[in-house]
């Protein structure tokens, strides 16, 4: 059986979307995160092959190869599973285990969510399932008279295309570095990297907050950089961006679903030092963060969990 | 067992939402259409309340004592359905059965099929569950060099408002008439709004009141809604294309939960455009469909024109999941 990533672009939910794909068997649907590509899991692709499955992961909505619509309001939640169960239907799949890191991650638990018939397992990865809160998102998140949380800073379309593009292998370069484990401990991480300054913005941040190595860590190549910085120079970053331009949209939309959990079964997976896991709330979210993230080892030995009645879908798991 | 219908107002999803309820027992929602009220329910709360169900009828989004948020985009299907599942978090209710008419009946669709968990059976009047379709609604409206269909006619702000507004009483007396078991022949097709001249015959001499609609019941609606204005009923369909894109999500989910369809033979809905094939493929989309009702001689009107049979069987289906249940 092959391993080796083909590509291809299909049609689904009204857009033209760019799919690399290996291996043959039970579908597993990958998604990738802010601001990443397929590309983010070339090493799961063919690892996830020989294991014997039919791994797809496509660009998602806005990113690389795959369509950018212009309106912002194209870019909710539901447009995102709308074009993973449109995927399914290209791919003649009957259901598929979905997975998504970072932004994938919430595409992927509400996908399980809204579709437990179509995605009959879930992992997310980086960003746990979130029972939706009481009041609009932005109105929550921290702010002082200083500095703004970075997804508060990307309302405002242009600003942070702008900033990002000027020079963007730096960007993705410097960015790959500075949200890893590799970041020295010594440059702030936690929730005060999370802050940009009024005055300056992101550039402002990232004198502070923002490491361009001279030498990348072994687990990211200059060719791997190449590849992200040559697909953002292309399509720019707005499409990215436009998906935290729907929080409160999303927010609003999932009423529905107040109260709602994740039936199927789910597996979460992070980083101890993701900056994801300072987050305001997810201390309260995931109360037993420290002693179920000892390390992001490749191997893990997860039953499928079930939920609580009184726990979301995402349940602590030891990685060994 | 309390013997007359009670209101009240609670915050459900962010806007104040009146209610008429009555009774007490297993819980059921009544979800009105356009352009209604909980009126429309007022035969069937006293029934089922008789019966011994807690029953429920808000003036939806938009109506009567109910907020009416300004923005369109605030009248999504979403909305609607967030609006119902806050409403039995407000109510304190676990579970409760969800009827609908007309509009409301896509809502009650949407909700058993988005929360099986909450909403445990569905009664669809008018309205049957329909298959997401392929392309965006209003594309597929039928429309001509003279004339349009009227959602087509209701989706520019202001155009339709400016016409029911002034013309309440008409609405609902000669208009509600129209859609009836007793109207008469049709002098031009159903649905369709001539691009010229005066969209609607307001001034055609009003018929005689049927014995289903009372002087008192077009006061109470023409007060409400002269009131009100349409403009919120009118922004439910401003949403339709809206609404497509965001069921994307949807396509192909079936209704798992028990459901029950009842419409009135005469109902000019069941003769919109692809209405009699997605009655006939209801079963394979709602496999849990126990039985399609069709009202001889019945319009659209059904909880009025009706009253009796309709509360008779909204009454013997949710006796059935009793019975179902203890089995």
């Amino acid at each position: 059986m092959s391993s080796e990533v083909t590509h291809r672009t299909v049609e689904t939910n009204g857009i033209r979307m760019h799919l690399a794909g290996a291996g043959a068997g039970p579908l597993v649907v990958l998604c990738h995160g802010c601001p990443e590509l397929w590309y983010s899991w070339r090493h799961q692709l063919p690892a996830l092959a020989e294991a014997g499955f039919h791994a797809v992961a496509p660009d998602m909505r806005g990113y690389g190869r795959t369509d950018r619509p212009e309106a912002i309001d194209q870019y909710t939640l539901f447009h995102l599973v709308g074009d993973m169960v449109g995927l399914l239907d290209v791919l003649e799949a009957e259901n598929a285990v979905i997975v998504g890191n970072d932004w994938g991650a919430s595409v992927a638990w509400h996908a399980a969510l809204m579709r437990p018939d179509r995605f009959r397992g879930v992992i997310g990865l980086s960003v746990p399932f979130r029972l939706r809160g009481q009041v609009r998102p932005t109105a929550v998140m921290p702010q002082t008279e200083d500095a703004v949380f970075y997804q508060l800073y990307y309302q405002t379309p242009g600003v942070a295309e702008a900033e990002f593009e000027h020079d963007v292998r730096r960007f993705i370069r410097g960015n790959l570095y500075s949200i890893s484990g590799d970041m020295p401990a010594r440059e702030a991480r936690g929730a005060a990297a999370l802050m940009v300054p009024r005055k300056g913005g992101l550039l402002a941040r990232w004198a502070t907050h923002f490491v361009n190595p001279a030498v990348l860590p072994p687990w990211v190549s200059e060719n791997d950089v190449d590849f992200c910085a040559n697909e953002f120079a292309r399509t720019g970053f707005r499409g990215a961006i436009n998906w935290y331009r729907n929080i409160d949209r999303n927010w609003a939309l999932l009423a529905p679903y107040a109260g709602a959990r994740v039936t199927v079964p789910a597996l979460y997976i992070a980083g101890d030092r993701d900056p994801v896991v300072s987050f305001p709330g997810m201390d309260r979210l995931i109360p037993n963060l420290a002693d179920f993230v000892h390390s992001c080892a490749p191997r893990s030995c997860c039953p499928a969990v079930a939920t609580g009645p009184s726990r979301s879908a995402q349940r602590r798991s030891t990685l060994q | 067992m309390r013997t007359d219908v009670t209101h009240r107002i609670v915050e459900t999803n962010g806007i104040r939402m009146h209610l008429a309820e009555m009774g007490t027992g297993p819980l059921v929602l009544l979800c009105h259409g356009f352009p209604e009220l909980w009126y429309s329910w007022r035969h069937q709360l006293r029934a089922l309340a008789e019966a011994g169900f807690r029953v429920v009828a808000p003036d939806m989004r938009g109506y009567g004592q109910t907020d009416r948020p300004e923005a369109i985009d605030q009248y999504t299907l979403f909305h609607m359905l967030g609006d119902i599942v806050g409403l039995l978090d407000a109510l304190g209710a676990e579970q409760s059965v969800i009827a609908g008419h007309d509009w409301g009946a896509t809502v009650a669709w949407h909700a058993v099929q988005l929360r099986p968990d909450r909403f445990r059976a569905v009664i669809g009047l008018s309205v049957p569950f329909r298959a997401r379709g392929s392309a965006r609604p209003t594309t597929l409206m039928p429309q001509t060099d003279d004339a349009m269909w009227y959602q087509l006619y209701f989706q520019e702000p202001g155009v339709a408002e400016a016409e029911y507004d002034r013309n309440a009483r008409v609405v609902f007396h000669a208009g509600k008439i129209s859609i009836s078991g007793n109207a008469l022949p049709a002098t031009r097709p159903f649905g369709m709004v001539p691009r010229h001249g005066r969209p609607f015959r307001w001034d055609a001499p009003a018929p005689p009141l049927p014995a289903w609609l009372s002087e008192a019941d077009v006061d109470f609606y023409t007060a409400e809604f002269t009131r009100t204005g349409f403009r919120g009923g009118l922004n439910w369909y401003r949403n339709v294309d809206r609404n497509w894109e965001l069921l994307a999500p949807f396509h192909g989910l079936k209704v798992s939960v028990p459901a029950l369809y009842i419409a009135g033979d005469r109902d000019p809905v069941l003769k919109f455009p692809g209405m009699d094939r997605h009655i006939a493929d209801m079963a394979k989309l709602v496999p849990q469909l126990r039985d399609t009702i069709m009202l001889p001689g019945c319009g659209h009107i059904t909880q009025e024109e009706r009253a009796g049979e309709v509360s008779a069987a909204m009454i013997g289906f949710m006796r059935g999941l009793a019975t179902e249940r203890a089995a």
